[in-house]
């Protein structure tokens, strides 16, 4: 574009060019530019309020791209990943919830690898639980099965069943993101539990101890059907056994498969980019 | 508009090292939020959100310099961008969030040809007059900073295509700032 726009220029044409509309774009624009009349509404664009990102947004979208750098390395390929992730839809967000807010607790707390000891040992509800599992995520603490056990139960001792049902959610869908149906059944359960007010929630405690029974004596080989069966209970309006514990299916169910062909509708499912151009 | 470094960043955050990560979220996301926010999507911030997190998935099969590291991401946010409207299967009508209604500053040039000030809300209300396709191409010229090659790459179009859509859309523009000045 620089010979026509040079000889245009000389001759004193005032039809924008290709590079008067850059010119306009990068606000050096003169006032016999075509489109000088809307350099104004390009600064307005190009202004802080549209552009403005606060940092702890900043460090939030900084410390998810590292966990899930982190887990995407683990990947065996980019295939694998791409159709990991579309199997497992909760993790995205509850990974960027963490995220957000290990990043921003680390803001004031400082150095991550000195909060990592003490954050181990928060439960949830504590300044440093996000820390804890943002740690996890990337393989630093425990973060197993019965650590995650310990902090549904700690929830639900605390009366707080539908963020316990949700973090029970997370730990099918962590250990078994194959049975999208039983995390799914969970997060149905502490939505009705939500709406049921404190009543029903009293109610759904006692039934979800049958549910905790049964995901401690099982651990990571829990049966997922029997985990939606259980959960689908919770809850429920015409629920009649609310108050009584769903029977612990024992160690006869322990390992068994789960049916083939049970997904679940997840409430987040990301779109994964294709291809690169 | 360039990041110093750019293969050492890039394949250090392919390395998935933080502060590579620090330094391309930090150029990025402003242009991204700015360009969802220009585009009238609902949450930008929470979208762009979306974005990093599928960066952070394929970053790895990522290979080629800053210009298509930029492509490769407003692609990424183009896509994330559509799916989200056809989940709502609605186009965007809702004010952005997060914006500040103070009048902005212009160049002391531009003062004597243009509008006085134009705010930021005022701004975004006036691209709604575009088509979808203008406001793609005006949104990652003027917001993302993307050149012409790089926007013909992000809406899949020549660029002669991105050209007339961009020109036709600052003459759209300009023909609302003097209906308005005229209403003045």
């Amino acid at each position: 574009m620089t010979d026509l726009d040079d000889y245009l220029d000389e001759m004193g044409h005032h039809e924008a060019t290709d590079r008067d509309i850059e010119r306009l774009f990068d606000g050096s624009v003169d006032e016999a530019n075509e489109f000088a009349s809307v350099a104004g509404l390009v600064a307005a664009l190009q202004s802080e309020a549209i552009v403005d990102v606060d940092e702890a947004t900043i460090v939030a979208y900084t410390q998810s791209t590292v966990v899930e750098a982190a887990n995407a390395a683990q990947q065996p390929s980019a295939d694998s990943s791409t159709e990991r992730v579309a199997s497992t839809p909760l993790l995205t967000g509850f990974r960027r919830r963490v995220a957000a807010v290990a990043a921003t607790s680390a803001l004031f707390i400082g150095s991550l690898s000195g909060v990592a000891v003490a954050a181990d040992h928060a439960k949830p509800g504590d300044t440093l639980y996000g820390i804890d599992r943002a740690l996890e995520a990337i393989g630093i603490g425990n973060g197993n099965t019965d650590e995650r056990l310990v902090e549904v139960q700690a929830l639900f001792d605390s009366g707080e069943v539908p963020r316990g049902l949700r973090l029970a959610a997370d730990v099918v869908n962590l250990h078994r993101p194959d049975n999208a149906d039983a995390s799914s059944a969970l997060l149905d359960a502490a939505d009705r539990v939500m709406s049921g007010g404190s009543e029903q929630s009293l109610e759904a405690r006692d039934a979800v101890a049958g549910l905790l029974s049964h995901l401690s004596k099982s651990g990571q080989e829990f049966n997922g059907p029997k985990v939606a069966e259980i959960a689908r209970q919770i809850g429920r309006p015409d629920d009649s056994s609310a108050g009584t514990p769903p029977v612990d299916p024992g160690p006869a169910d322990q390992g068994q498969p789960d049916l083939p062909g049970q997904s679940g509708s997840a409430p987040e499912s990301p779109t994964p980019p294709t291809s690169k151009p | 508009m360039t990041i110093a470094g750019f293969e050492g960043v890039l394949a250090a955050a392919q390395e998935g090292s933080e502060w590579a990560w620090d330094i391309l979220v930090r150029d990025i996301a402003p242009r991204l939020v700015g360009f969802f926010r220009t585009r009238g999507v609902f949450d930008p911030e929470g979208l762009a959100g979306d974005v990093f997190i599928d960066l952070a998935r394929n970053l790895s099969t990522f290979s080629g310099d800053e210009s298509g590291f930029r492509s490769w991401v407003f692609v990424i946010a183009h896509r994330r961008m559509s799916d989200a409207w056809r989940k709502q299967q609605r186009r965007p009508t809702e004010t952005p969030i997060g914006l500040a209604a103070e009048p902005v500053e212009t160049s002391p040039s531009a003062e004597n040809v243009a509008l006085e000030s134009i705010g930021s809300e005022e701004a975004l209300h006036m691209l709604e007059i575009l088509t979808p396709d203008q406001r793609d191409v005006v949104g990652l010229r003027i917001i993302a900073g993307l050149s012409l090659e790089e926007t013909a790459t992000v809406v899949g179009k020549p660029i002669g295509a991105v050209k007339a859509l961009q020109r036709r859309g600052l003459a759209s523009l300009r023909r609302e700032i003097a209906q308005e000045e005229v209403s003045r």
